[in-house]
């Protein structure tokens, strides 16, 4: 018998949290989104929890599962900032990366168009500041489908 | 005793923050020796007295803290402890280089071993979580440490996968509660029955783990993070932390689980575990054996070793009393040793990348002469993790293989054997290479502290190979054993 | 108090290589004479050990050291008869071959790495010698495998890489197939059998058929991981290639410890594990014997091929030393003798040809037969060294060749394996073959050319005194050991104690 008390509700609403969370996650390429993606899908996880503490003795609340959830929110928010700090490192340092590339490429390129004509250096510095935005973009992406930044 | 083990390293993690750098060398020192004495003295106790528990703070279960020290604890206890030690004292001079990163990396470095002791002394699955997220975060947090955007990226990766694996972790352990109403692991295995809700459970709480534990196919981690850390950090990573989440997994299926592991899902599920392992055995091995950078070299033999330890649930699930207990001797001793051996050979390896500048395995020629006492630790920690005599991964092969016999499951044993084999093929990649006379570049000298702490530890795992029968005893003196023996 | 010292006494003795390997590991490369007064004390502390425990062997006590180093498994090292052949054997010839090795050596880079793994695997060859069952064997086994690796490419050329390589390949890989074996040993009849006892655990052939069928397969499985090492063919293919490596390397290690201790395995595995009655009675005696007559048969085949001078050695190594798994499989005693006694004869005698190798290499540059002609004039006691270890190989009275070929002969008429007779008249005719164009060559024939690469001048001694007075040396032991035989302490003697031991427990 099912029956559609409260705590079925949290359940049922945390699994579908999850479910599509845990879709999120796998099937994003952005860091950003995957963290929260992760963020929700410890809300997920949460309800499921705080439904159960309803259930457990008739009217008194079971206090385990909120101090689990308690708990668990507070790792989760640690997490969150550590995970932030890390991106936000991680995408400066693409920048950066991208741009030494960029500057090289185009002092190359300036050397060779000083040789040939003069008038496409210009041309190439306005490239440089376009795809700037495009890297910062795809800094933020994830590094595992991102051929450029994977290591092996 | 248990609650110093987790204040200690708290504190220290705190006075490594506050006190001036100048007085940081002397603290940490102080700490560590407080830290290796307050384990001994824990095992001391154990091995005479038996089992203890401790309420932290006397708040009672299930809100409070519960610890509990038994001789599998207290064994991995030390195993942090000394390992901790080493690594710190490697640290200190390797890190002289590193004038930024070392502002962070005490702090990291007691949080990390406070994670550690909070895990193994853990009673029920909460606590264990806690454990687990700290232990990432602080992991996370050293892989990070370098700041440059292979690292960051490969800590990215990290984090992601263990928080992934945390919240699978997170998610099983909160259908067991609604289900059983109790977090304790003992409780608990007095109480589950082999139903589709505790094996959904415990599904859940082994993917996460071992998404933690990076076994094949969820080690796509692990390499970048070992590999592109820095020494002292990868050396922790590789003998302790990944250790962390196995531990917890062969608690669930072995104490936990004890009861109803022979049911056939479970049993089927423990063999399909070994042919995980028996993938990150192969796979592993095969791209150490492929890897350019000698340090991804030793990340990937991590991958294969880890696989070892997974053989543990098919040699001890389903099988004779007999059986079981060789597997669970094996295992926790291919743990301790390879934990060992891994740290001194990632140790040796960063001094000899920090030597020759940059990391090719191709580059490491005219090594035999110039840093021979780090050579020699790699020697020594290969011969343990290659399984071959004197060496306590020789012992723990030993074992695995008796368990394997025992229990008449034949594929094990040849892929324990083959295993050795192949783990050969890549760490003499490197031993060719270094004898090779004609070297290519320039080498910088190193403090001999980084030489004597890697050969410190490496010689740790070639005598376990003579004295294996001193954690052995103390594995058995208490606690679980995995079985239900 | 004494049951203490006795105690110590098997670990003492492997310990002193061991600890000596570490501190010359850590000397410094300039600290030649520190290094040599170490290296020669170790081995003199050795020998003298050695020698106190025949002592002690010969009042009927047995020095050993026993603990429990896994559940139910004993590290267990134990002097007995057999160990001490094998011991003593290794700590002479270790004496001789470390003051040629400093010789040798005099001036070339990297000699701490390479004395520091020399020690080491004399280490593991005592530890060999003296293990007490097939576990502590086991260990010790690979650990020589693991030590021998630096001295096979201590020159760091690319055709001692490609040596040490093959020789991992082999090694390795016959190490997996021995870990396989004792294992499953351990495991299908437990630890108490796996212990090396006189006349062996096994006493008569059981009941079941389907024990003996597992005995039998863990028999050629032993044979096939010991019989690398034994350079039994077709698994001796490391043996001729690992001849790159220094002469000493190639004189003790290839001569003495490893192709010797592959032979002292297959010893132990058939008198001490089996048992000789019961592997008769198993019927594994016969195909091994027939194993070892080819091995002897074509090893001397091809040292008739080779035209440098270690490879001719290096093949007649393998041919020789499968007389002593020829003799192991004559069932009867003397057959035992002659094969147990070989063990030491063929040592001495061929650590003596390759010292002399090594010193025609170092003092002229030559390495190849043809370059030998008129070498006898200049360097005379060299090659009267080389003369007596050809002779002794060949098996001419009165070197201590002969002894072994007389006793393996009348031990297969005994057996009633004539056949057996056969293989050794044809080998020992190869055997002529092969060495005594070298000797004409030596003796008769004029110097043709200038020398190779004439490195040390001939002074008052054809050569460096350090190189010559070794070869000398086991020159004399392998005349003394043959006009001696009957003596109280002759190899002959032994071997037969061990033989009678080993026939009436």
């Amino acid at each position: 018998m099912i029956s559609f008390s409260v705590d079925f509700w949290y359940a049922g609403i945390g699994a579908a949290l999850i479910a599509l969370s845990l879709l999120a996650f796998l099937l994003s390429k952005r860091l950003l989104k995957k963290l929260l993606a992760f963020n929700i899908m410890g809300s997920g996880v949460f309800l499921m929890m705080v439904g159960m503490a309803q259930t457990q003795n008739d009217g008194a609340a079971d206090a385990v599962p909120q101090a689990l959830v308690l708990t668990g929110i507070v790792v989760a928010v640690s997490a969150t900032a550590l995970a932030l700090v890390v991106i936000r490192r991680f995408a400066l340092a693409s920048v950066v990366a991208a741009l030494a590339a960029e500057n090289k490429a185009a002092e190359n390129d300036a050397a060779e168009n000083d040789a040939a004509e003069k008038n496409g250096a210009e041309r190439t510095g306005s490239d440089t500041a376009v795809s700037d935005t495009t890297v910062t973009d795809t800094a933020l992406t994830d590094p595992n489908l991102n051929k450029n930044g994977d290591p092996q | 005793m248990m609650p110093l083990l987790l204040i200690i390293p708290l504190a220290w993690a705190i006075l490594c923050i506050l006190l001036p750098q100048r007085w940081l060398s002397l603290t940490i020192r102080a700490g560590l020796l407080l830290q290796v004495g307050a384990a001994l003295l824990l095992t001391a106790d154990v091995y005479v007295n038996g089992p203890i528990e401790y309420a932290l703070g006397d708040w009672q279960a299930p809100l409070g803290i519960a610890l509990i020290a038994d001789g599998v604890s207290v064994t991995l206890i030390s195993l942090s402890a000394v390992v901790a030690l080493f690594v710190a004292f490697y640290a200190q001079s390797y890190l002289q280089r590193y004038e930024h990163e070392q502002t962070y990396f005490w702090p990291l470095f007691w949080f990390l071993l406070a994670s550690l002791n909070g895990i193994w002394l853990a009673g029920d699955l909460f606590n264990l979580y806690v454990g687990l997220e700290l232990l990432g975060l602080a992991a996370v947090g050293m892989v990070t440490l370098t700041g440059e955007k292979p690292a960051l990226h490969a800590a990215l990766r990290y984090l992601y996968a263990a928080l992934l694996g945390s919240l699978a972790y997170l998610a099983g352990v909160a259908i067991l509660y609604g289900a059983y109403g109790t977090l304790a692991i003992p409780q608990l295995g007095e109480l589950l029955d082999a139903n589709i809700t505790t094996f959904v459970a415990i599904g859940l709480i082994s993917i996460g783990l071992l998404l933690k534990t990076a076994i094949f196919p969820f080690h796509y981690w692990l390499p970048p993070a070992h590999g592109g850390a820095l020494a002292p950090v990868s050396a922790l990573l590789s003998a302790l932390v990944v250790k962390a989440s196995f531990y917890i997994l062969a608690r669930v299926w072995l104490d936990m689980a004890s009861e109803i592991n022979s049911h056939v899902v479970l049993y089927s599920a423990a063999q399909g575990l070994g042919v995980l392992g028996a993938g990150a055995i192969l796979w592993g091995s095969w791209q150490a054996y492929k890897a350019a950078q000698v340090k991804m070299l030793v990340a990937y033999s991590t991958v294969a070793q880890l696989g070892y330890l997974m053989l543990l649930f098919p040699l001890a699930i389903g099988t004779t009393a007999v059986a079981a207990g060789l597997a669970w001797q094996g295992a926790m001793l291919h743990l301790l040793a390879h934990g060992f051996a891994k740290a001194a050979m990632f140790m040796s390896v960063g001094t000899l990348v920090l030597a020759i500048g940059h990391g090719k395995v191709n580059d490491l020629a005219g090594v035999s002469h110039r840093i021979p006492i780090s050579l020699f630790a790699f020697g020594l920690s290969a011969v343990s993790i290659m399984g071959l005599p004197p060496s306590g991964g020789f012992n723990a092969k030993w074992l695995l293989l008796q368990s394997a016999m025992a229990s008449q499951q034949w594929w094990w044993f040849i892929l324990l054997v083959v295993g050795g084999l192949l783990t050969a093929a890549y760490v003499f990649r490197v031993f060719r290479i270094s004898f090779v006379e004609k070297a290519t570049h320039e080498f910088s000298s190193t403090s001999s502290t980084l030489d004597f702490t890697a050969l410190a530890l490496a010689a740790i795992a070639i005598a376990m190979g003579f004295f294996s029968q001193w954690p052995l005893s103390l594995l058995q003196s208490s606690g679980f054993q995995g079985g239900g023996l | 108090m004494m049951p203490e010292f006795t105690f110590w006494l098997p670990v003492v003795v492997v310990g002193t290589s061991l600890l000596a390997a570490l501190i010359i590991f850590a000397l410094p490369e300039a600290q030649q004479r520190t290094r040599s007064v170490l290296n020669i004390g170790a081995a003199v502390v050795k020998l003298a050990i050695v020698a106190y425990m025949v002592q002690l062997i010969m009042a009927g006590d047995i020095a050993e050291t026993r603990f429990e180093i896994v559940p139910g498994i004993d590290f267990l090292l134990r002097a007995d008869a057999l160990s001490m052949l094998f011991a003593g054997l290794s700590s002479v010839l270790w004496l001789f071959t470390t003051l040629y090795a400093i010789g040798y050596l005099e001036g070339s880079p990297h000699r701490s790495r390479f004395f520091g793994f020399f020690s080491l695997c004399v280490a593991s060859t005592m530890g060999i010698a003296l293990a007490g069952n097939l576990f502590t064997f086991l260990i010790f086994f690979e650990m020589l495998t693991l030590s021998t690796y630096p001295l096979v490419v201590h020159r760091g050329t690319e055709a001692s890489l490609k040596a040490g390589r093959t020789y991992l390949r082999y090694t390795l890989s016959g190490g997996a197939v021995l870990l396989t074996a004792v294992a499953l040993f351990y495991g299908l009849f437990g630890a108490e059998a796996a212990e090396f006892t006189e006349a062996g655990g096994f006493q008569t052939l059981g009941e079941g058929s389907e024990v003996s069928l597992w005995l039998t397969i863990l028999f050629f499985m032993f044979i096939a991981g010991l019989g690398v090492k034994a350079a039994l063919v077709p698994l001796h293919g490391w043996l001729p290639v690992a001849m790159v490596a220094p002469a000493p390397v190639s004189a003790l290690l290839h001569a003495v410890a490893v192709v010797k201790a592959g032979a002292f395995g297959i010893v132990r595995v058939v008198y001490n594990v089996y048992g000789i009655e019961f592997a008769w009675q198993l019927g594994v005696l016969l195909p091994l014997a027939i194993l070892a007559a080819i091995t002897i048969l074509w090893g001397s085949l091809q040292a008739l091929r080779q035209i440098e001078l270690k490879k001719r050695l290096a093949y007649s190594t393998v041919s020789q030393v499968s007389y002593i798994v020829l003799g192991v499989c004559l069932f009867g005693p003397i057959g035992t003798i002659g094969g147990l006694v070989h063990l030491l004869h063929q040592g001495i005698m061929k650590v003596t040809l390759f010292f002399c190798a090594g010193n025609y290499a170092e003092t002229l540059g030559i390495h190849r037969i043809d370059e030998l002609d008129g070498t006898g004039k200049r360097m005379p006691l060299t090659s009267i060294a080389f003369t007596i270890g050809a002779f002794g190989m060949i098996g001419v009275p009165p070197t201590a060749g002969f002894i072994s070929k007389w006793y393996l002969a009348s031990g297969a008429f005994a057996a009633g394996m004539n056949w057996a007779v056969l293989v050794l008249i044809i080998s020992s005719m190869l055997n002529a073959a092969y060495f005594l164009p070298i000797l004409y060559r030596l003796w008769f024939k004029p110097q043709k050319q200038p020398w190779p690469d004439e490195q040390i001048a001939a002074a008052r001694f054809e050569t460096h005194g350090l190189l010559l007075w070794p070869v000398v040396a086991t020159a004399v032991f392998s005349i003394a050991a043959g006009l001696f035989a009957a003596h109280a302490f002759s190899p002959l003697t032994w071997a037969t104690l061990i033989s009678v031991r080993e026939y009436l427990p």
